[in-house]
């Protein structure tokens, strides 16, 4: 009978269970109850196992409550989703507002993702360092090593587990296919082992390949590798021909090498020649730290190193961490771009708002009634925040779509120089961060209809809409102002950005680049004769063609070539032979007229400085500062590159040229090609003036190549002014981007004053009625209309100028070139909103003039 | 990832794992009431600590009654049950309240 009472419980507290439970509910709870009764029992057991069976109820209680809670959020947003459906224009507005902030999110972030903080492709990449010398007393932060102190370095240091070099060089291949001019990394043998770097194909150099004679051999990056051997596995074991040369290729590099390493074509031993001097400074030194040792530490223990015996005077060494070295050129740039699309999101949020906060005033009276209905605060608020969690969702998705298209047009866009460093592409963090950010920006645009609901709940009908002007009018003006000041702060950081930009694109570089063709035409030629046969022939075949005013040649061009500082000792009869640091060049006769560098004292070369006579150099202006600070002519003064050289004559010295634009003129040292044998030094680019069109020029300049050797290469044929472009094309584009989010929050300005306006003149279309019936003109209606939105914006204008001051002081402190206060772009930033806001408050103001009084008293 | 345990779904799920499949024996070896082992063995179901299945019909229906539900802890389940044991097992006992 008790078994009987049981089984009846259980059926009874399985009507409480939900549908979709009841069946397993029921069955599990029956089973259980038979079971238990089938075995034999006293009193005492039976009398539990019913109070055991009266907690069926609880469970089932439970069970629907959980189910409940499940079901009323799936049915908020359902109807949230139908409620959005119906009201289609206003959905899609808000929608593609929210898209165009989070898909400009979630483009930049997937680029910020794959290039700062995706790890290094090496084995414990936090070790690895890169090792620069300093030169404080000439503000040199950075320079190339030499390696006579890479080797004092590697003997001294007791905190570096390894040591290894590069250097940067061209090589010509030959046969197989087209000659082509490679760009090159000269290795050391320890430089795989010390990156710890895993190798696609193959192995990398042994220490008998990294010596002077030993056996070539070659690595290809795997860019080379698929397109000119088309990915061939079997290529590992080959030879292939290098600067006439056979070379064994030992292996091919991983695909996902940083782009200072892998934007070249092939890696080969560095191989220090006996010609190279052991102190020119031509090395980038990487070195990995033992565990445990800080950059700081690492960096003494060099410096310890360097100067033992009194060594090293004047030079101090500089330790960065790899990473800051590989991405730090483009990690302010691209956190900046962050930051502000981290702001056109939050206009878009608070456009979001106020469309919603309008949206909600109109339906105050639904609200009211859902709360007479017994509606609760939470329930309401639930609806609310669910109704902007579906805008934010649709948000996401067609953001995520905006923001795919958006990184391929901007890897499209992007100049070639910063697109092999930045990369973008959606992984799983990408899409967590979208989903993230849409999350975020719904919940952020469902405060300000929070905020208002309470009033909601507490009026009903008409005398909702006086608690909407006393309540929540401030609260929709306040969100235009923001939305004003941020696009200010946007505007003039954009504006600022230019003007440091013109000024560095304008600034004199010291050479004419107008009417200038620039080509390299490296020779791979080591025997020093007939490599400078073939460059004086050059010089006379590119004369004899038709257009051409000069020609001079160089081993690279300023702007495009920034390398080559080299010690030089300066002889000084009044004090102590001293070094210093200049850049050499290695030039013709005829470069500094094609270029248009003056001569500032003394005579060019006169291209007959023969390779056994005296040496002879020109220096700029900047050098003989250096070396000679207590004036007089440097004519006749004497110059020795490096410490073991001879000393060569001064003979001229002509004015400073820019090797980075937003930097000072370096000093140079120029040789004349003709006395420099080493072919690493080669004056592989040629200048071209005439008084034509430069580009035209290309095509001849091929054919008298051609004419002279079929096998040599011509590569990089570009106008100077073209260089000069090429330069500034980083800056350039994150200039755009800065612009083009500008513009965004410009347009998104103008849309939330616009939609406020709009809503407020359609509220008071009945006052505007009454007023026009008792005598108020149509230009004072416009006028009230017009004051109400500028007043808003004004605010907006003046907030966003005190965040515009902060934002460039900040903006001093990080980017070069900008000065910490200047009224100009804010001025121009604020003038140009208030123009757009102007128009944007006009349209509803002339609505609101054209108010019939007589429709207006029959409205609402 | 499955929230924290609670003590009574530790106690649940450590039953289980040790061999008892069936709910009115859980509540007998646990002796927690069933309002409170139910919802703790339909919780760590949903969070994938344990599953269910039903005995076979055949073997009931010999003993004259319907098939129990029998519950069995998974892989992540004997994790769960024992890293929290692990965190159990670290407390000390306290001798006296600090006043």
């Amino acid at each position: 009978m008790t078994r009987a009472i049981c089984r009846g419980v259980v059926r009874a507290a399985s009507l409480v269970t939900p549908r979709v439970d009841r069946g397993r509910w029921l069955g599990e709870w029956l089973a259980e109850v038979d079971h238990s009764w089938t075995r034999p029992a006293g009193a005492g057991r039976r009398c539990m196992l019913t109070m055991r069976t009266c907690t069926a109820l609880t469970h089932a209680l439970w069970l629907r409550k959980e189910r409940t809670n499940m079901n009323s959020l799936l049915q908020d947003l359902q109807v949230s989703a139908r409620m959005l459906w119906r009201q289609r224009a206003f959905s899609v507005v808000a929608v593609a507002t929210l898209a165009l902030g989070i898909g400009a999110n979630s483009a930049i972030f997937s680029i910020v993702n794959r290039t700062l903080l995706t790890p290094l492709p090496f084995g414990n990449p936090e070790q690895l360092v890169q090792v620069w010398e300093t030169v404080p007393a000439q503000g040199i932060e950075e320079n190339t090593p030499a390696p006579s102190t890479l080797d004092v370095w590697r003997a001294g240091s007791r905190l570096a587990s390894g040591f290894a070099a590069y250097s940067s060089a061209t090589v010509n291949i030959t046969g197989g296919g087209d000659p082509e001019r490679l760009r090159s990394l000269r290795a050391s043998a320890d430089l795989i082992p010390v990156l710890d770097l895993h190798l696609t194909l193959g192995r990398g150099f042994t220490a008998d390949e990294d010596r002077f004679g030993g056996p070539r051999a070659v690595l290809l990056t795997h860019g080379f590798w698929a397109r000119r051997f088309h990915s061939d596995p079997s290529i590992v074991g080959q030879t292939v021909t290098l600067d006439g040369d056979a070379a064994v290729v030992a292996g091919v590099l991983p695909d996902d090498l940083p782009m200072s390493l892998r934007g070249v074509d092939v890696w080969v031993p560095l191989a220090l020649k006996p010609i190279e001097s052991r102190d020119s400074r031509m090395l980038w030194v990487v070195a990995r730290a033992k565990p445990g040792v800080t950059n700081a530490a690492l960096q003494q223990d060099l410096d310890t190193a360097m100067h033992r015996d009194g060594a090293g005077e004047g030079i101090g060494v500089n330790v960065k961490s790899m990473d800051e070295e590989l991405r730090g050129g483009v990690r302010l740039d691209l956190l900046m771009i962050f930051g502000v699309s981290g702001v056109v999101l939050l206009i878009a949020c608070a456009n979001v708002m106020t469309m919603l906060l309008a949206r909600g005033l109109s339906r105050q009276r639904e609200l009211a009634i859902r709360g007479a209905l017994g509606a609760g605060r939470a329930r309401l608020a639930r609806m609310l925040i669910a109704e902007s969690v579906v805008l934010g969702v649709a948000g996401g998705a067609v953001g995520l779509l905006v923001g795919a298209w958006a990184v391929r047009l901007l890897q499209h866009l992007m100049p070639a120089s910063l697109a092999a460093t930045v990369s973008g592409g959606f992984d799983a963090r990408v899409l967590a961060f979208t989903f993230a950010v849409a999350l975020i920006a719904s919940l952020l645009a469902s405060v300000a209809p929070l905020l208002t609901s309470r009033t909601s709940l507490v009026v009903s009908g008409r005398t909702a809409d006086s608690h909407e002007r006393r309540g929540t009018a401030w609260l929709r003006a306040s969100l235009v102002s923001a939305q004003m000041a941020l696009a200010v702060v946007l505007l003039s950081g954009a504006a600022l950005l230019t003007r440091s930009f013109i000024e560095v694109a304008f600034t004199p570089t010291g050479f004419n680049a107008d009417g200038v063709l620039t080509a390299q035409i490296p020779r791979g030629d080591t025997d020093s004769v007939r490599r400078t046969l073939f460059y004086t022939q050059l010089i006379d075949a590119v004369r004899a063609i038709p257009g051409v005013d000069d020609v001079g040649l160089i081993n690279g061009v300023p702007i495009r070539f920034f390398g080559g500082g080299s010690g030089f000792q300066v002889d000084d009869e009044h004090a102590r032979p001293k070094t210093v640091l200049g850049h050499h060049r290695i030039v013709s006769a005829g470069y500094f007229r094609t270029m248009g560098i003056p001569m500032l004292a003394g005579e060019p070369f006169s291209g007959r400085e023969a390779a056994d006579g005296e040496g002879v150099v020109i220096v700029s202006e900047s050098f003989v500062r250096a070396a000679w600070p207590q004036g007089g002519s440097a004519i006749g003064r004497r110059v020795r590159w490096g410490a073991d050289g001879s000393f060569s004559r001064v003979i001229g010295v002509v004015s400073d040229v820019r090797l980075v634009r937003s930097a000072p003129p370096a000093p140079h040292v120029y040789l004349p090609y003709t006395q420099v044998s080493y072919a690493f030094y080669a004056p592989s680019d040629v200048v071209i003036r005439t008084s034509g069109r430069p580009g035209t020029l290309a095509g001849p300049l091929r054919d008298a190549v051609r004419r002279l050797d079929p096998n040599q290469p011509v590569a990089t044929v570009m106008t100077m002014n073209e260089v000069l472009a090429q330069s500034m094309g980083g800056r350039r584009f994150t200039l755009s981007l800065m612009a083009v989010f500008a513009g965004l929050a410009l347009v998104l300005c103008a849309i939330g004053i616009y939609g406020v306006l709009s809503y407020t003149v359609r509220r008071r279309t009945r006052e505007f009625g009454v007023r026009m019936a008792i005598g108020a003109t149509s230009g004072r209606v416009r006028a009230e209309v017009l004051r109400q939105g500028l007043v808003m914006t004004g605010v907006g204008a003046m907030a966003g100028a005190a965040g515009a001051v902060l934002t460039a002081n900040g903006l001093a402190t990080i980017v070069p070139g900008i000065t910490a206060f200047d009224a100009m772009p804010v001025a121009i930033a604020s003038a140009l909103l208030l123009g757009v806001s102007a128009l944007a408050c006009d349209i509803p103001a002339r609505r609101a003039m054209r108010v019939d009084p007589i429709v207006a008293l029959r409205d609402q | 990832m499955p929230r924290q345990l609670s003590v009574a779904a530790l106690t649940v799920l450590h039953a289980v794992a040790t061999g008892t499949a069936h709910g009115f024996d859980i509540i007998e070896t646990t002796g927690l009431p069933g309002g409170t082992v139910y919802p703790a063995l339909t919780r760590l179901e949903r969070d994938g600590l344990l599953v269910s299945d039903w005995e076979d019909v055949a073997a009931a229906r010999a003993d004259g009654r319907p098939p129990r539900r029998n519950y069995r802890a998974t892989t992540p389940g004997v994790h769960a049950l024992n890293d929290a044991l692990a965190r159990v097992h670290a407390l000390r006992p306290v001798r006296k309240a600090r006043t």
